[in-house]
């Protein structure tokens, strides 16, 4: 009997051991795959500003256990070859859940893109790579890259809090406000406006039916007038993009030329 | 000529009581039925009994038989009380010939219960100041007898419409919309009967407008016992006078009839109409109505109840606090379930 309750502690000894060590392993993995990296190759920011980014970036890897990469490079030119490069990159860390920015300052040939590959492309899909784009292009054109990369790190941290379908303007708090404002004036408008009382007789309230008779009508077509709109077009905003062929799974915002 | 209804019993004074639709003496409780008493021969009276000393525009003189005192009245009064013993009088010989009405429809709610539905009806105005809506400062409460006059009318009317009917389609990258237009004609035979239109100069048309609908039902013939104890007027506008606004009232009636006539369009409005209205025939009614005086801040406030169905007109003042604090806690509580929603759903709690 001492030695099956010695054999059964020793085995829930090792179990323990066992799935500690497990664990941990995981959790270092797991650590290791979801990462901030700011690789400034074209030298367009300032280690103060790379550490700011850095800060930015490490409350997306924090909240949503999502990667952040910041790549800028001067060689690359060609939007092909900068795009495959950007897979490339990100094939090149572990981490499954990545939001890129990547920022060609070849001369003649500057571009930048977001793309956003695993589980965060299901929050920031090609229509919000493209908006990110869209909000960075003023101060990239400017010559702002610090604030540009900070627009990208704020709008990718709000967009990865929301899903898609809450970009709808029907849950827009300003458009809700409004039409709860509308649907509040509507109702007290119309109690304001009968409060002296309401006229309750109408057409037929002294109307004699018995001796009331339609003696005589005809319907007659005159003519046909036809109107042609176009139809709206999905997909209509900036930024293409999807899934590439040979690569892995992301969306993307189609590049920004600046 | 001044009538008033001695009680038989004791010789008090009798007025209509709105319960019963009886003649009631207040200080005996015996009741007289209205349907027996005699219509007074008021062409008699009007001949040998006018006493009146001023032109048909001024204040006549009559007096009080109980009393003797001068009863001064309005130049259009036909019913009152005597301001010096409170006994009520009927001037018979407003009420005769061109001006004798020939219907009226009695009160049926009483004093007590128009003072009760009155302060109900204030009690529940949602956007009216809070003082107002104590309703303890009724200054009046006067049952009076309005003259209208009921026209039974005959429109011929013709009138073409502009209609269309809508397709929408697609083809090939448009959206195609068809409309086809018709014209539509429709010609009707119409009757309306007792169109009512207030005579009384002093009663606005909107308020009296407002009261509508009478119940006719319960329209009598027109006997002078069916006055006592209320104020009544006699009418300012003939029925040739009032006319053009029955007229305009019917037009629209029959613009109605006319749409309602037309089925299975998309749209339709009448673009060419051809009405004729004819006056078959009209009589001279008194109806019931409640003329509440309501004292309010440094305003005096108007209503008016119809005196058989109950219903109020005429405008309350409004709160604009009021107005505002309804407007924001819709809104306010609209957008909290709004927002509740969206986080239900797994959206944010703001932007």
């Amino acid at each position: 009997m001492v030695i099956n309750i010695k054999k059964y502690i020793y085995i829930i000894k090792h179990i323990f051991i066992f799935s500690i060590i497990i664990i941990s392993f995981m959790q270092a993995y797991s650590m290791a795959a979801a990462e901030t990296i700011i690789q400034d190759d074209a030298g367009i920011i300032t280690d103060n500003e790379e550490r700011e980014l850095n800060k930015l970036c490490n409350k997306i890897l924090k909240e949503y256990n999502t990667s952040v990469y910041i790549w800028t490079d001067s060689s690359i030119s060609g939007s092909d070859e900068f795009g495959y490069m950007m897979e490339q990159f990100v094939a090149a860390y572990p981490s499954k859940d990545v939001i890129i920015l990547m920022t060609g300052m070849h001369p003649g040939d500057r571009i930048y893109e977001v793309q956003a590959y695993g589980a965060a492309q299901d929050m920031i899909n090609n229509k919000r790579c493209g908006k990110i784009l869209d909000y960075m292009y003023d101060d990239m054109s400017n010559g702002n890259y610090y604030s540009a990369m900070q627009v990208f790190c704020n709008k990718s941290y709000k967009y990865m809090g929301r899903p898609p379908k809450f970009d709808s303007i029907i849950f827009s708090p300003v458009f809700q406000l409004i039409m709860c404002l509308i649907a509040g004036i509507i109702p007290v408008t119309i109690i304001a406006y009968n409060s002296g009382g309401r006229t309750t007789t109408n057409s037929h309230t002294y109307l004699d039916i018995n001796n009331s008779k339609i003696i005589g009508s005809f319907d007659r077509y005159t003519h046909t007038t036809i109107k042609r709109t176009p139809k709206p077009r999905n997909n209509s905003s900036s930024g293409g993009g999807g899934s590439s062929g040979g690569g892995s799974s992301h969306s993307s915002g189609g590049g920004r030329s600046f | 000529m001044v009538i008033q209804y001695k009680c038989p019993g004791c010789g008090a004074d009798m007025v209509f009581n709105s319960k019963t639709g009886k003649l009631y003496c207040e200080s005996c409780g015996h009741s007289e039925e209205i349907e027996g008493y005699e219509s007074e021969d008021f062409q008699e009276f009007e001949e040998h009994f006018h006493t009146s000393t001023f032109g048909d525009d001024e204040i006549n003189q009559y007096q009080c038989n109980n009393c003797g005192a001068i009863l001064i009245t309005d130049k259009d009064t036909t019913a009152t009380t005597c301001s010096f013993c409170g006994s009520p009088v009927i001037l018979g010989d407003r009420l005769s010939g061109a001006l004798a009405p020939s219907k009226v429809i009695p009160f049926s709610i009483s004093k007590r219960e128009a003072e009760a539905a009155f302060k109900k009806w204030c009690h529940h105005g949602l956007l009216m100041p809070k003082g107002f809506k104590q309703a303890d400062r009724i200054k009046s409460l006067t049952g009076m007898y309005v003259p209208f006059w009921l026209y039974n009318l005959q429109g011929q009317c013709e009138a073409v419409a502009h209609c269309t009917r809508v397709h929408t389609y697609d083809e090939g990258d448009s959206i195609v919309t068809k409309t086809n237009h018709f014209d539509v004609y429709r010609k009707a035979d119409l009757r309306y009967n007792n169109v009512p239109a207030d005579a009384s100069e002093k009663m606005p048309d909107d308020l009296m407008d407002k009261l509508e609908p009478f119940d006719y039902n319960n329209i009598r013939e027109f006997n002078t016992p069916y006055l006592a104890g209320f104020i009544s007027e006699k009418y300012n506008y003939t029925d040739k006078e009032m006319f053009p606004r029955v007229q305009q009232r019917v037009m629209h009636y029959m613009d109605n009839y006319i749409l309602n006539s037309i089925k299975g369009y998309s749209a339709k409005s009448i673009i060419n109409r051809d009405y004729n209205t004819r006056q078959i025939s009209a009589e001279y009614a008194l109806f019931p109505v409640w003329v509440v005086y309501y004292d309010y801040g440094r305003s005096e406030y108007t209503f008016a109840m119809n005196g058989q169905t109950g219903k109020i007109a005429g405008k309350p003042p409004i709160s604009t606090g009021k107005i505002f604090g309804s407007i924001t806690g819709i809104t306010v509580l609209l957008f909290a379930i709004c927002r509740i929603i969206t986080i239900l759903m797994g959206g944010p709690l703001l932007w």
